[in-house]
């Protein structure tokens, strides 16, 4: 189980993290979601350990996460220039044959330099790249944007494989409803703090209130509107 | 390490090819009158010169690194790669000093390699990522000049100092140009969010137009200084001036010909390199200005289409 307790992160006079607590349970796919700036891509670095806790904790299982224990995707993920897909693959895991056999699912022209690959592609190769490093705890941050319909579905059910493996994934995305059609448990930071946490049961009745919140604020912006 | 050190190679190899093998060739028998008495006077550096320079150069690589947060993804520890990439940088210099004989330079320059204890592109990266504030007095929308400003504070301040030498010899103002052009094409390796690019054609030119008089106004103690006090190089000055500016020009406008969404910084910063080395070599700017020219109008054609 992952284990965030009172964790607090601020740059300078700015508290983007106040306080957040969180568990994940083994196999579970949880998406965060949030509004921007809210504090989701601070909260994955410092799970992470990208960026340093200054207060509270994160434990894997009891012991405080490791580098290792982690792979994260990132929003803009760095490619060095004049580098092949496969090259740059091979650098983060050099085993040619999975890296072949992964890329049968996104058919990427792994031969060419990555300079000449859209943001589409560019996040499929960073999406591979994330899964051959096999860790426990999967952080995926907006990994659907600018990819492809058919990229985005074989993303999608290859996050829900997931499940049956014993570590965690932890998803954010604007698309609510990518994050509905993936993970188990939906948590809403607001604030610096997990303001709710939605169960399977209860998407309907998050989208019900996304859905009514966005109507409400519409109609009272464009009250007078004619 | 055996396969990141052909990857290195074999970037170094792609980076050329695309510069293309004719205008390389071309610039190296054209300003050979530069660098074969530059090399000449080298060979024979002192070993104390050999391994400050060596340091800094080495410093400059290390601390600008972008790949921090790739790093911590490989399976090979950071430490071994940015060993390896300072090392493949130095080797030439090393190989160069030991050829000329000149042991003590070589084992000198070689100690730049003391860099990576410093923290790696991990924190430059971080650095650029996290400070959210902008600068009193910078308009928002030179963004360029926001970044380099918090990335490279002593630079640009030696350049402010460099033209009060301008009184006493025209060599500090020309110092502290040659400065501004390097710290300009280091500036506009940024690329800005998509929120703050120019979103039409009028737009870019305005933006380039602030800079150009922005740049006028930051060299302007030292331009005066100099027309005041060194009066046998009124040519020169105007030189340097128009020089600079084209400089400018040329790196603005590259940066927005090769944008496309999702790009990060201008990588391979040769563009910037060849143009700096033809402002500054006689005659160079006939070749500079048609370069500039060319990277306008393709970033014209650029923004054209994605506002349209």
């Amino acid at each position: 189980m992952l284990t965030i307790q009172k964790l607090s992160y601020s740059y300078g006079k700015n508290q983007v993290l106040n306080d957040l607590s969180l568990k994940v349970a083994e196999g579970e796919l949880h998406g965060i979601l949030g509004p921007n700036g809210a504090g989701k891509t601070t909260l994955f670095r410092l799970i992470a350990n990208w960026l340093p806790a200054p207060a509270g904790a994160i434990a894997w299982q009891g012991e405080p996460v490791h580098k290792r224990q982690t792979a994260y995707l990132e929003t803009a993920p760095y490619f060095y220039p004049y580098l092949k897909g496969m090259e740059y693959l091979r650098l983060i895991q050099d085993e040619p044959n999975q890296i072949e056999t992964w890329n049968k699912l996104f058919d990427l022209p792994l031969d060419d330099l990555i300079d000449g690959y859209s943001t589409g592609m560019q996040k499929k190769l960073a999406f591979i790249g994330v899964l051959l490093q096999n860790r426990p705890i999967l952080i995926l941050d907006e990994p659907f944007n600018g990819v492809d319909l058919a990229g985005n579905e074989m993303m999608m059910a290859v996050i829900r494989r997931r499940r049956n493996n014993n570590g965690i994934t932890l998803i954010s995305s604007h698309i609510l409803h990518t994050l509905t059609h993936v993970c188990d448990r939906i948590s809403l930071l607001d604030n610096g703090q997990i303001a709710q946490t939605f169960e399977l049961k209860d998407f309907a009745t998050l989208e019900k209130l996304v859905r009514e919140e966005t109507r409400t604020l519409l109609d009272k912006t464009l009250e007078n509107w004619p | 390490m055996g396969f990141l050190c052909t990857l290195r190679l074999r970037q170094v190899y792609r980076a050329l090819r695309e510069t293309g093998w004719g205008i390389l060739l071309v610039l190296l028998l054209v300003t050979a009158g530069l660098w074969v008495p530059a090399l000449t006077r080298l060979a024979d550096l002192s070993p104390v010169l050999a391994g400050a320079v060596g340091l800094v150069f080495a410093d400059w690589l290390h601390l600008g690194r972008r790949d921090g947060t790739f790093l911590q993804q490989t399976a090979l520890p950071a430490w071994k790669v940015c060993l390896l990439d300072t090392g493949l940088l130095l080797l030439p210099g090393v190989v160069f000093f030991l050829l000329s004989k000149n042991y003590g330079a070589a084992a000198a320059w070689g100690c730049g390699i003391a860099a990576v204890l410093l923290p790696n592109g991990a924190l430059a990266n971080m650095r650029y990522l996290a400070p959210k504030f902008t600068l009193p007095g910078v308009p928002l929308n030179l963004f360029e000049w926001q970044t380099s400003f918090r990335g490279f504070p002593a630079g640009w301040l030696l350049a402010v100092f460099l033209q009060f030498g301008a009184w006493y010899h025209i060599a500090f103002l020309l110092a502290a140009i040659i400065l501004g052009m390097l710290l300009w094409s280091m500036a506009f390796q940024y690329v800005e969010p998509i929120a703050l690019l120019p979103r039409s054609t009028r737009a870019l030119f305005a933006k380039w137009r602030q800079y150009a008089l922005w740049t006028l106004v930051f060299f302007l103690p030292g331009v005066l200084l100099a027309a005041a006090w060194q009066t046998d190089y009124t040519w020169l000055i105007l030189y340097a001036v128009v020089a600079l500016e084209i400089y400018l020009m040329l790196v603005f406008f590259y940066k927005y010909a090769v944008w496309r969404p999702g790009l990060q910084g201008v990588s391979g910063n040769s563009h910037a390199m060849i143009g700096l080395l033809l402002v500054l070599m006689p005659g160079g700017l006939l070749i500079a200005l048609p370069m500039a020219a060319r990277a306008a109008f393709r970033a014209r054609k650029k923004v054209a289409n994605w506002s349209s």
